[in-house]
């Protein structure tokens, strides 16, 4: 759910931008929320307040909704382990001369609203990006440098992805190993807290045997990478990243790292954005993809419900084969998500009873392990069904869902 | 070999085969409208590496620093628990080793060979690297059944010939079917399609499935499974090539001893057998160059004959199977 948060007196304004949202991101819902109120229902993975002001002086009723967004929107902090107040936020600036929002998102970069097709463009752009770093198994943004040649740019990055609404992490390598620590499973857990690597790549990171650790760690769990290389140089100093194909090239011809030009800033976030959004339209493409993987077998495909994505799909022959299928946007390892799909079977198979085949279809980088479905399995006892990824779909529905292709 | 009905029995559809990984992150400036192509071809890897182990499958790959630790991630997730090892990785001694801890992994989840140029001998090759990759290259052909490629670098500042490109044609040379994922571009798009279809054929692919995985369409993301439900419906068609390397263990001690010790097989590779690999690529890299697809097609359809050094030495294939 994606709100856009107005005082009553800016309502034409934010219905505007409500109509452009809804059209271009058919995949989730978008209404106008009123300062005052609180934000209505349970948090959702695609939820995200676009905050529209006119100066940077809050009032209570402002700060109360707000309030109440991340309170609800909790996250993990990635130091401590505990959950605190989070969500996606993205100022509007409707003043061109008052773009500093009032607290307490004054830390966030807003956009200025100019009512244009390119601003409004852009607006949904950034939208699309969260909901992509939304869609990653983390949500921080890890900056791993060196002290202390990388200490002052990796703090430049932290303050200007805070500003740009990320929850960055600063992540240090300690001088040394701990000694007698399970290093690689210490690292392994800490990575898991990541949707993007950020690698300050000064000319001695290579020697810190801890971020190289962290980059082996990544790259086994999916996290992308990104060297922001500062001096001249155009490759990283790990061998590994060498093949790494992005990279921000930063500092030209400047000695030391350190905090970046505006220019150099504009290289880095393009990178960002780039890599997130690309993540929130490939998983976007899921539904399409398997009703090509359905109808390419002679299933007839069929809309259900749109907004929960549910469908079905139909092959001729006796007996019939008739799958229900719902394409899972969240991880699969989301129990919630899972249970809710479950009790929608049950629900339907009260006020419909026809035999189908339930099929719940998921895309991420790998397949589930075999602990992960055992796991998701357990939790699974109403009403059983099968869950494959999107790539397995081709072998499943050949060999007409034969459980041994299942695994 | 299995028929499909006699694995429809009980035992994991893949069980036995033997697939090969070849590939890289192709350079960005040839990426073209595919703004994440990193990210898809990393997926590609652990989708069909997660998807292969799963149903019994061994992976064998040339330990590729970008797609080593996701393999053997993925090694852990859908081997670890039977304490099998079914992904093997094969590396160039020359090239530099793995961290301690990158080893460490390894060690737990992965079988592991070195190739070895004997000491000295790299020096007769014109371009060293080329003669430690090569080598490397052998080692992995003979432990395979099929060989999956996928983009590749392209080396544009340099002109250097694809790697990916030389891996397969060494491949097919030696009878091993090959699976260009043209789709994904990258090095393997050196060579025009009706190359590439040389490069495929044996691997039982209908012209349109393989204008599937070589042509760049939407549905690429969907290459993993479709490569997947490929080999399971010809399963019996894998495996059987014939070629093997027999190769001599290092510095005189013996192989037992080695096992024991944990250390990791190396192969030494005569240095004939490289050079004359080098020879064979020769006329494949002039007619990838040309686009001469019939030159190809004649040049693979000669299988290459091993030798033997001499009685009393160990198959590396007995070798790696005694787990």
């Amino acid at each position: 759910m994606i709100r856009v948060l107005c005082e009553a007196s800016e309502i034409a304004t934010g219905d505007a931008i409500v109509a452009y949202l809804r059209e271009g991101l058919a995949a989730s819902a978008v209404e106008i929320q009123l300062t005052g109120s609180a934000w209505s229902g349970d948090p959702e993975w695609d939820d995200a307040l676009v905050v529209l002001f006119r100066d940077n002086v809050a009032n209570d009723a402002f700060v109360q909704s707000i309030d109440s967004y991340k309170n609800l929107h909790r996250v993990p902090d990635p130091q401590s382990g505990q959950s605190v107040p989070g969500g996606f936020i993205l100022p509007v600036a409707l003043d061109p001369a008052a773009t500093k929002p009032p607290p307490p998102i004054d830390l966030i970069k807003s956009l200025t609203w100019d009512g244009t097709a390119a601003v409004a463009s852009r607006l949904l752009e950034r939208l699309k990006v969260l909901l992509g770093l939304a869609l990653m198994r983390g949500h921080s943004i890890f900056i791993s440098y060196k002290q202390p040649t990388g200490a002052m740019l990796a703090q430049d990055l932290y303050d200007r992805l805070l500003g740009a609404g990320f929850a960055p992490w600063l992540d240090a390598a300690p001088h040394s190993l701990p000694v007698g620590a399970n290093v690689q499973a210490t690292i392994h857990r800490h990575i898991e807290s990541a949707a993007l690597l950020i690698l300050v790549d000064t000319e001695d990171v290579a020697q810190s045997d801890w971020i190289g650790e962290e980059i082996d760690a990544a790259y086994a769990q999916f996290v992308p990478i990104l060297p922001v290389i500062p001096g001249g140089r155009n490759t990283s100093s790990f061998i590994s990243v060498k093949s790494n194909e992005r990279r921000a090239l930063v500092q030209a011809g400047q000695p030391t790292a350190g905090p970046l030009s505006d220019q150099d800033w504009d290289v880095v976030l393009h990178e960002v954005e780039a890599l997130l959004l690309s993540c929130y339209q490939r998983r976007m493409r899921i539904i399409a993809h398997a009703e090509k993987e359905f109808t390419a077998q002679g299933y007839q495909w069929q809309v259900l419900d749109p907004r929960r994505r549910m469908y079905f799909a139909r092959l001729e022959g006796q007996p019939p084969m008739q799958v229900l299928s719902h394409c899972l946007i969240h991880e699969p390892t989301d129990i919630a998500a899972l249970k809710a799909y479950e009790q929608y079977l049950v629900d339907r198979s009260k006020a419909t009873p026809m035999p189908v085949t339930p099929l719940c279809v998921y895309d991420r980088n790998s397949i589930l392990s075999k602990y992960e479905r055992k796991n998701v399995h357990q939790f699974l006892v109403l009403y059983p069904y099968t869950l494959a990824h999107v790539n397995q779909l081709h072998t499943i529905i050949s060999n007409n869902f034969n459980p041994r292709f299942l695994t | 070999m299995n028929t499909p009905d006699e694995l429809a029995e009980g035992s994991a559809p893949l069980a036995g085969l033997r697939i090969g990984l070849s590939g890289a992150v192709p350079e960005r400036e040839v990426w073209g409208d595919i703004q994440d192509l990193d990210r898809l071809i990393t997926r590609f890897v652990g989708q069909f590496a997660g998807m292969a182990f799963d149903l019994g499958a061994d992976i064998v790959h040339g330990s590729h620093p970008s797609f080593t630790p996701l393999l053997i991630e993925m090694a852990k997730q859908y081997c670890g628990e039977e304490g099998e090892k079914r992904l093997t990785l094969v590396r160039a001694e020359s090239l530099g080793e793995p961290s301690r801890y990158a080893r460490e992994r390894m060690s737990r989840y992965a079988n592991t060979t070195v190739s070895v140029l004997p000491g000295g001998v790299g020096m007769q090759f014109p371009n060293q690297r080329d003669a430690a990759l090569t080598a490397m290259r052998l080692v992995l052909i003979s432990q395979i059944d099929v060989l999956v490629a996928i983009g590749g670098k392209v080396h544009p500042d340099t002109g250097r010939p694809s790697g990916v490109l030389d891996e397969m044609a060494l491949a097919r040379l030696r009878g091993v079917p090959c699976f260009p994922i043209a789709a994904l571009g990258g090095g393997i798009q050196q060579a025009n399609p009706e190359v590439l279809r040389q490069f495929a054929a044996g691997a039982q692919l209908q012209p349109e499935e393989f204008d599937r995985l070589a042509v760049r369409s939407p549905d690429i993301d969907l290459a993993a499974g479709w490569l997947i439900a490929h080999l399971i419906k010809h399963r019996d068609k894998w495996g059987g090539t014939g070629f093997r390397i027999e190769g001599r263990f290092g510095h005189g001690m013996a192989l037992q001893t080695q096992r024991a010790r944990g250390n990791i097989p190396r192969v030494e590779i005569r240095p004939e057998m490289v050079a004359n690999a080098l020879q064979e690529l020769d006329p494949v890299r002039s007619a990838i160059k040309s686009g001469a697809a019939d030159v190809v097609a004649n040049l693979f359809t000669t299988r290459s004959e091993v030798e033997p050094i001499s009685s009393g030495f160990v198959e590396l294939q007995h070798l790696l199977l005694d787990r």
